[in-house]
């Protein structure tokens, strides 16, 4: 899905592809269907535009040009080692750092400069998922996803709580509303972080999600990759996804970029990002020893004290040089055989799959996700007392799906959008 | 201009851009949060409840610490002034004597540093914990302003907690005073609360709370500050936290003399 010339029609984009749909027992807890997930229109006014951006702390350069278009309905994951940039790059667009040069454009409105009402108008369009939640420990649930509501609007009482127990009810954890952070799981908190950024539901646009599976064990990880294709999928948002984790980025993204050391080098389908030609692209997703990567590295000609940090960093088990276990993508793919789920289609972005263009779109959800009454699709798929197989999975296997890059033939066309060969600007 | 005189400069340069900064960011944290006080909007159920919950965990939680000590200090005022003044047969004054120092001085001094210790502490770490897990960036993503969320509530409860706790602790110190008067000064308890009362005046009252208020605010205003300015995850909140201590307690004695000095100093007399 390379990123068309600007002016091209609309029309031509790749169509959608059908919903896809797991059958079974579903839990009324765990999400595990999504339903009328839609291909983005890339093109006209981008939903965030980086232009250029730089940003150092002190001596130390974060940010070195960073230019990124995400289109209305995207999903595009952020990867890249740590250090490279990816918090700060989501930061500037939360607008909570101001970057050195360069520009910021939300929604077609510069908000480089935007303050007081303005950068308002432009926050209320921004729901962000933070790492850790972000929850106030000592708010209940309830308190924690009702707060935009209840400082930035004058909704009566039971008006919130009906929107309140919605979303909770969209994300399967209305019986955690009387309960405080520190009484539920990671992932829990995560989903409640989640329904806190979609609250305010009326002005959002785009949900910012940073390291969403960060300390998630597996079925928690494909849990919240099912909520984030359900958030794309029920409530067409734009989204961006900060990530380490390849396989999560996989089965989200429509687009991935890659930051290293503060430059994009490269921004692709995951088909592309997977067929990569870029040293540092091929390593990070395919997973070089450490001896090859630090050629990569040399070849790259780093300095001695990058070397140092990058052998530190390997010791440490942090995955710039790809022996971590990013390297392993299509054995930490997680298929629905993998924790027992029963043989659905999946996701077309997950695989790659070519005949995705070819696909009908499917019917978008007409309920409103702030009916009470509407229930999640996995809920939907058994009259509400679904029960998902995810809970009856007692441990995670060894993927039998074929690796991604198998299911997916190389796109040649697509390599255009690799840009490694180009120099950011500075 | 040498090497050595170049980082001298540079360093004095350093300091002073680092106070200026801090101060401003200080400042400016104050401005928005005292804004929002008289803010109507500001003044929901919700938001009376948080300075309830604030004033409550400043005050009466600190109450029993702050009462201790005090008894203690009227004790000590009283023995170590007293023993002096029985030399000269005046230990009948010793009631004045303690009133005017409690009142006027120790009795806000003494619950100011209390106060900065066990609530200052307490608020920068845990403005800075919020800090640091991002609560704080997730609280003005949604729009909400720390300052008018977090840090208004804590300022109003200290600005009422600081004067009512003064008051309470200068009681005792003054009862205090007045056990060691009766039993190592042999002095009555009518002589020395008349004493008592022929030593307090109505503008020592009024500098004392004065004082006790000031307090309050430095200590909100500097341990919010130092919460919000937290980074470097737990080591960081540790820094925050004994970094807002420490200027708590030089603000509380630089600010006390100078209130001292603007009501009784040479030609200051309000």
């Amino acid at each position: 899905m390379s990123q068309p010339p600007p002016g091209s029609d609309p029309d031509d984009a790749a169509p959608l592809p059908p919903a896809t749909a797991l059958e079974g027992d579903l839990s009324d807890r765990l999400p595990t269907v999504v339903t009328g997930l839609s291909q983005p229109t890339l093109s006209g006014t981008p939903m965030i535009h980086l232009e250029g951006i730089h940003k150092a702390f002190g001596s130390r350069q974060i940010l070195r040009g960073i230019e990124l278009a995400v289109y209305p309905g995207e999903t595009v994951c952020l990867i890249g080692g740590s250090g490279s940039g990816k918090s700060v790059t989501l930061k500037h667009i939360m607008r909570l750092i101001d970057p050195d040069r360069g520009k910021v454009w939300l929604d077609g409105e510069d908000i480089t400069e935007a303050h007081g009402s303005g950068l308002q108008v432009a926050r209320s369009k921004l729901g962000v998922n933070f790492q850790f939640g972000a929850l106030l420990n000592w708010m209940t649930i309830f308190e924690n996803v009702a707060l935009p509501l209840l400082e930035n609007t004058r909704m009566k009482a039971d008006e919130i709580e009906q929107r309140v127990m919605a979303k909770l009810e969209l994300l399967s954890i209305p019986h955690a509303r009387d309960l405080y952070p520190t009484q539920i799981s990671g992932g829990m908190v995560k989903r409640a972080g989640l329904a806190r950024a979609v609250v305010m539901e009326e002005s959002l646009k785009v949900i910012l999600y940073d390291e969403p599976t960060s300390g998630l064990d597996p079925i928690s990880t494909a849990v919240v990759d099912e909520m984030v294709n359900e958030m794309k999928a029920r409530l067409g948002l734009t989204q961006i996804i900060v990530t380490h984790d390849m396989a999560s980025a996989y089965r989200t993204a429509d687009r991935i970029a890659v930051l290293q050391e503060g430059k994009l080098v490269q921004f692709g389908t995951p088909e592309e990002i997977q067929n990569s030609t870029v040293p540092y692209v091929k390593q990070f997703v395919g997973g070089l020893s450490t001896v090859q990567a630090l050629e990569v590295r040399e070849s790259k000609r780093l300095s001695k004290s990058g070397l140092r940090k990058a052998l530190a960093a390997d010791e440490l088990g942090e995955p710039q040089l790809g022996d971590s276990g990013l390297g392993s993508v299509s054995e930490e793919f997680i298929s629905s055989d993998d924790i027992g789920l029963p043989d659905v289609d999946p996701a077309p972005d997950m695989v790659g799959d070519p005949s995705r263009s070819e696909r009908a779109p499917s019917a978008p959800s007409t309920r409103s996700p702030l009916d009470p009454g509407a229930s999640a699709p996995w809920q939907a798929a058994s009259g509400g007392e679904a029960q998902s197989p995810l809970l009856g999975a007692e441990t995670p296997q060894t993927s039998d799906a074929p690796p991604a890059g198998e299911a997916s033939p190389p796109d040649t066309s697509a390599s255009s959008s690799e840009s490694s060969q180009e120099e950011p600007r500075e | 201009m040498s090497a050595r005189a170049k980082d001298l400069f540079g360093g004095i340069g350093a300091a002073l851009v680092a106070v200026t900064r801090v101060s401003g960011f200080s400042l400016v944290l104050a401005f928005r949060a005292l804004r929002a006080v008289f803010h109507r909007s500001t003044w929901t159920w919700r938001r009376f409840h948080m300075v309830t919950a604030q004033a409550y965990e400043a005050g009466i939680e600190s109450l029993p610490v702050t009462l201790v000590v005090a008894l203690f200090i009227g004790f000590l005022l009283a023995l170590s002034a007293g023993v002096e003044l029985q030399k000269y047969g005046q230990q009948a004054i010793v009631g004045q004597l303690v009133a005017v120092s409690v009142v006027r001085e120790f009795g806000p001094f003494m619950t100011g540093l209390i106060l900065a210790a066990n609530v200052g502490s307490s608020m920068a770490a845990e403005l800075g914990t919020m800090k640091v897990s991002e609560e704080i960036d997730a609280l003005e993503v949604m729009s909400i302003d720390p300052a008018r969320f977090l840090v208004m509530p804590r300022i109003v409860a200290m600005a009422i907690m600081t004067p009512l706790l003064t008051v309470f602790s200068d009681v005792i110190a003054i009862i205090g005073g007045g056990i060691i008067s009766m039993t190592q000064l042999n002095v009555s308890w009518p002589k020395y609360y008349q004493n008592v009362l022929a030593g307090l005046s109505t503008k020592g009252i009024y500098t004392g709370l004065f004082k006790a208020l000031i307090f309050g605010l430095v200590i909100a205003i500097v341990s919010c500050s130092e919460g919000l300015r937290t980074t470097g995850g737990a080591v960081g909140v540790g820094r925050a936290t004994r970094r807002s201590v420490i200027l708590c307690y030089l603000l509380i004695l630089i600010l006390g003399y100078f209130v001292t000095a603007i009501f009784y100093g040479k030609g200051g007399a309000i």
